[in-house]
């Protein structure tokens, strides 16, 4: 009753009209970036990638981590600012149960804000027609038919070679026969497709780390390989792992429709890591809120780009692993990219889950802790 | 009900509490003190916000830090202005109340009887970020007593009322303390507590000065001489006037400002009674009246002397 009645006041302190004001700039400020991409790009716009740009770098990058510093640290923080804390520890409720109801409000406004930033911005990259979201190829659906099958019949990398070595002999003879001036006959593209279909639904030979060293992987093709996939996890490896060799000829799966559950799933998740871990700091330091925004945008931002193992103490790290996203394909270099080659491995995501269960956990009790233990008496007033 | 046994408390180098020990059971006890005597500090390790450094706190043969069976018991009124402020009235004292124990089946009569008694139930829908300071401090008493505790600790809950809520507050306490519960209310107005009640606990730096009935406190502070600085364009002729008074110690004419002239006086009651009279015999204008030791510091100085 009076974790409920604590609820309900948080959740109606967080949703004051300037706070909502804050919370539509957030949610709408990724997908208005988005619209602009694709007006300016018009027809080269690429959905699939800007979705997975921008809800890496603002979402998840930028978003989560805000909302979760502020909240997190504002359960206790604005009530000590406010001086309004002497209300709630003079009143006969254990204070762990005070800390855990306000934090559950705020929890709340931190999935609903990302959710809703996510929801909107896979609109705005939404391609009707692009992206097919399942992992077998079709012969309509390919880009270039004759330029495929050209690679595959005068292999020129590593990849087509080893393709090549997996067709059926009955479909290697009819592309040794077929003259590219010619136009392709349905039967040999048929056989093309059915067998580069059994490569991506039962191959687990198909990466090799000498055969993809020319391809550049997107960062979820690596994630996905870390975790030794297996079933239609396998498939879909294997068909984002031949769109990466054949950018061109061969169509995306992938979609921004496909993309966003997943990552509505995993952005709660990141929203109770970090705001445990914000929670803890609010109880700790009487300037939370700067710590937390150092904590989220000068240690979780630089750590898991320094080379070694540092990335395993960063939560951002084992968010990203459980939601990675396709970045766009890019000629220049830039910093990040550089910081991120040397960090080539991926964590695998039992290894995530086991580390956010235990950390959201570890902070929400050790906070919980100390809430109930420590002094907390506005300076101010102390004599 | 509250028992404390050499209690010290301090703030790193800075002592707040200084070995206090004392009990105080029911009726109405004013803490007496000026500011920074370490009222507040005391209060708080009462209604279970800080430990004591040293010692024991007890209420209801309890330690008071965070312990929900005290709490229970307890009724809480801080010093602060600061509020809920986008809240109305009626929410801040119903959150207050569910969380002080009151049953979500009586919630809203009881709100409405403490909104009532505090004489706010015209103003309760109002956000309380609008509200003045003596309406602030009214629905911080409503839910102080929302859950009807035995023991009732109020900190400067006068501050802010206008002189007709003054004597309704008041009343209400003594009222409270009369039916048997324990209201203990901190001021540094002497005037104020001789009003409610002649039990006092007098503080001063931390310690504890005096503990026992206001008159004999009275009595200390008529024994102080007292000055009374007094602006006057015919300052020489009222001084002769004011040495003929048989209480007065003293008259001194400023080097500064002939208008200004200093009476000292072991009865400044009667000094008071007479001035007046003089004033109007006699035609003077007064243009200033005012007495340097007529506040609590002035007394507690004179008695941490004595």
């Amino acid at each position: 009753m009076v974790e409920r009645y604590l609820f309900r006041t948080a959740l109606r302190d967080l949703l004051q009209p300037r706070r909502i004001a804050v919370a539509v700039l957030l949610i709408v400020g990724p997908s208005a970036v988005a619209l602009i991409v694709r007006l300016a790009l018009r027809a080269r716009f690429d959905g699939v990638s800007t979705y997975g740009a921008l809800a890496s770098l603002l979402v998840f990058g930028f978003v989560l981590p805000i909302l979760a510093v502020v909240f997190g640290t504002g359960v206790i923080s604005q009530e000590m600012e406010q001086r309004t804390i002497v209300y709630l520890l003079t009143r006969p409720v254990a204070r762990w149960r005070i800390l855990l109801a306000k934090f559950a409000a705020a929890w709340l406004v931190i999935c609903a804000t990302t959710a809703l930033a996510t929801v909107l911005l896979a609109v705005v990259t939404h391609q009707p027609g692009k992206g097919s979201g399942q992992f077998r190829l079709y012969p309509a659906a390919l880009m270039k038919p004759n330029d495929l099958c050209e690679r595959l019949q005068v292999p020129q990398d590593p990849v087509s070679e080893y393709l090549r070595s997996r067709l059926t002999e009955r479909t290697r003879q009819r592309l040794d026969m077929w003259d590219p001036s010619t136009p392709l006959r349905p039967r040999l593209i048929q056989g093309v497709v059915n067998d580069l279909n059994a490569v991506i639904e039962g191959d687990v030979h198909l990466y090799s780390a000498d055969r993809f060293a020319g391809v550049r992987l997107p960062e979820d093709a690596r994630q996905l390989l870390a975790e030794k996939p297996r079933g239609e996890s396998r498939a879909r490896l294997n068909r984002w792992l031949i769109e990466a060799a054949f950018p061109d000829l061969i169509p995306r799966s992938r979609t921004t429709m496909a993309q966003a559950p997943r990552d509505l799933l995993i952005l709660p998740v990141g929203a109770l890591a970090y705001g445990a871990i914000c929670l803890l700091l609010a109880t700790l330091f009487s300037r939370a809120l700067i710590v937390g925004l150092f904590l989220a945008f000068g240690w979780e931002s630089w750590v898991p780009m320094l080379p070694g193992n540092f990335k395993l103490v960063s939560v951002m790290t084992y968010i990203r692993a459980l939601a990675p996203h396709a970045r766009p394909e890019t000629a220049s270099v830039d910093v990040m990219s550089v910081f991120t080659a040397l960090n080539p491995e991926s964590v695998p995501a039992l290894l995530s889950w086991f580390v956010l269960a235990a950390v959201s956990l570890g902070a929400l009790v050790l906070a919980a802790g100390v809430f109930s233990f420590r002094e907390y008496s506005p300076k101010d007033d102390a004599m | 009900m509250i028992a404390l046994n050499r209690a010290s408390r301090w703030y790193g180098q800075v002592i707040g509490v200084n070995d206090i020990s004392c009990r105080i059971g029911p009726g109405l006890t004013a803490l007496l003190g000026p500011n920074g005597a370490g009222k507040s500090t005391l209060m708080k390790m009462i209604t279970g916000q800080l430990r004591p450094t040293t010692g024991h706190v007890l209420a209801f043969g309890e330690r008071t830090f965070a312990n929900a069976r005290v709490l229970r018991r307890l009724g809480y009124c801080p010093e602060i202005e600061t509020s809920y402020e986008d809240m109305t009235g009626r929410q801040f004292v119903s959150m207050l109340g569910v969380m002080a124990g009151v049953p979500t089946s009586a919630l809203q009569k009881r709100t409405e009887e403490v909104l009532d008694t505090v004489r706010m139930s015209q103003w309760a829908d109002r956000r309380i970020g609008g509200y003045s300071k003596g309406m602030r401090q009214r629905v911080k008493i409503a839910q102080a007593i929302i859950h009807d505790p035995e023991l009732l600790v109020l900190d400067e809950p006068l501050n802010g009322l206008d002189p007709v809520g003054r004597r309704e507050m008041t009343d209400l306490f003594v009222r409270l303390a009369g039916s048997g519960r324990c209201v203990i209310v901190s001021s540094h107005i002497l005037y104020e507590v001789e009003q409610m009640t002649h039990s006092i606990i007098l503080m001063d730096r931390g310690r504890l000065r005096a503990i026992g009935d206001v008159y004999q406190i009275r009595a200390l502070i008529d024994a102080h001489p007292h000055r009374v600085a007094i602006q006057t364009e015919r300052s020489r002729d009222l001084a002769k006037r004011l040495l003929d008074l048989s209480y007065v110690l003293s008259v001194r004419l400023s080097q500064d400002d002939p208008t200004q002239l200093e009476v000292e006086t072991r009865m400044p009651d009667l000094f008071y009674d007479d001035l007046p009279r003089i004033v109007l015999r006699d035609g003077f204008l007064i243009t200033g009246l005012d007495s340097p030791d007529n506040n609590l510091e002035a007394v507690f100085r004179y008695l941490v002397k004595g």
